[in-house]
């Protein structure tokens, strides 16, 4: 596979004067400096978003949450995009590649429900002192399980207050999601198929968004919807760009 | 030495259990001046035994024999006792002599410049005390860490890993403070702070 970096220099939107670095984003993912946030098309042609983790010297593997109680991590195959987040310190990166490793360690302790809902808070178990990565009643989605990770390594990447609701294109997804649950025969996935189809219309962080907030400095701190939404749009030319490139 | 000074004003009621009178002193202050008082013990030896006296005007560390006659003295384990009182729990020997074992392996991995590993180590053997509910044992190795040999990136993973739980970690503040102290000594302050600030 040939690698394309993207070769645009940093550039300054006019809405808020907002750093965003371009250069962040790679489609080789040993590129990736310690950790970067991963997106690529699943075979419905969605955006999936998982965690490039540097593991070993010029090895790098793929934490992501694929489906309902199923988190993997595996070295990546495929055409993706990575954005590496602003992350200045070399101390924090590896800190955060470091987490990224101890949570594919315990994968089998992470029972994490499938969820279209975004839980802001992830929680802590106070009798076990397990860290949750969305409870019973919420759980996480590709794109959440990345910012809950980020979060709960004291990396917060995106700030959710006033995100918006579901837009039509997002509701379309959401009933699609709901609708291949309810198809499974198997009936725990179906039964959180009838919880999550309460949650259509509400509001959607996609792999994009979370991708985008990695082009932020660092110090403005977790981007904000307007920022994610801008440079989503870059996260997906730059995938499907890089798509064609392999077609 | 300050924090027993304070400690003496603290305690001016003792009987015959030490570890009744001092759990009766619960005061937030109090907690604070005990947990400083474990925090120097531990730093120097894990079997150092320290002597509390009840006589404010003489405060020291081994007192003469007449105020050591009616003056407790108060093991680690009392002062633990303390700091843990809402809990009643104490680590148990095995726990504490495990992980000074884990922490001679970090020491060591880390100044062989294998931050990652030492890092790793940390990640897993804090993850694994949190995921047992073990916070005694993780404050205690929280107290028995020594920041001043630590990297900066050993540093991080221990703030960073026990950040979920620091509502539930009594010494992980002043582990903080001395990391701090340890990056500032070194780099400066706004350094210490761009480190580490996000994990308080």
């Amino acid at each position: 596979m040939k690698a394309v970096r993207m070769r645009h220099p940093s550039c300054w939107r006019d809405t808020n004067k907002t750093p965003m670095d371009l250069d962040r984003l790679t489609t080789n993912p040993v590129d990736t400096q310690w950790v970067s946030v991963s997106v690529e098309r699943n075979q419905q042609c969605n955006l999936h978003a998982g965690i490039v983790h540097r593991t070993g010297e010029n090895e790098v593997k793929k934490l992501h949450f694929g489906w309902h109680r199923s988190l993997y991590n595996y070295f990546v195959t495929g055409p993706v995009v990575c954005a590496i987040p602003d992350v200045a310190k070399p101390a924090h990166r590896l800190w955060l590649a470091v987490f990224c490793g101890l949570v594919a360690d315990n994968i089998p302790k992470r029972n994490i429900p499938y969820s279209l809902k975004h839980d802001e808070d992830v929680a802590f178990d106070e009798r076990t002192g397990e860290v949750k990565f969305g409870n019973e009643d919420s759980g996480l989605n590709c794109a959440t399980f990345v910012v809950a990770v980020f979060r709960c390594a004291g990396h917060p990447l995106i700030n959710s207050k006033g995100w918006p609701k579901a837009s039509i294109d997002d509701i379309a997804i959401q009933k699609q999601s709901v609708r291949s649950m309810l198809d499974s025969s198997d009936p725990d996935i179906q039964q959180q198929g009838r919880k999550n189809s309460r949650d259509i219309g509400t509001p959607r962080i996609r792999p994009d968004h979370v991708a985008g907030a990695c082009l932020e400095k660092e110090a403005a701190g977790p981007a904000r919807f307007a920022a994610c939404e801008a440079n989503s749009a870059h996260v997906v030319t730059a995938l499907d760009s890089h798509l064609a490139c392999q077609a | 030495m300050a924090v027993f000074e304070s400690c003496l004003v603290e305690l001016s009621d003792f009987d015959e259990n030490p570890r009744a009178s001092v759990a009766r002193a619960t005061r937030p202050r109090f907690r604070v001046v005990v947990q400083n008082a474990l925090q120097d013990a531990l730093q120097r030896s894990i079997e150092l035994k320290l002597t509390l006296s009840q006589d404010a005007a003489s405060p020291q560390k081994s007192p003469p024999a007449e105020s050591a006659a009616r003056a407790p003295a108060f093991s680690v384990d009392d002062l633990l006792f303390v700091c843990f009182a809402d809990n009643r729990t104490v680590v148990p020997d095995d726990d504490r002599a495990r992980t000074a074992d884990e922490l001679d392996t970090i020491y060591g991995l880390d100044s062989r410049g294998l931050h990652r590993q030492a890092m790793e180590r940390v990640a897993r053997y804090v993850d694994e005390l949190l995921n047992s509910g073990k916070f005694p044992e993780c404050d205690a190795m929280l107290t028995a860490a020594k920041a001043d040999e630590l990297s900066a990136p050993v540093l991080v993973a221990f703030l960073g890993i026990t950040l979920a739980a620091r509502g539930k970690l009594g010494f992980r503040a002043s582990f903080y403070d001395r990391a701090f102290a340890r990056v500032s000594h070194e780099s400066g302050e706004n350094e210490a702070s761009e480190l580490l600030a996000r994990y308080k």
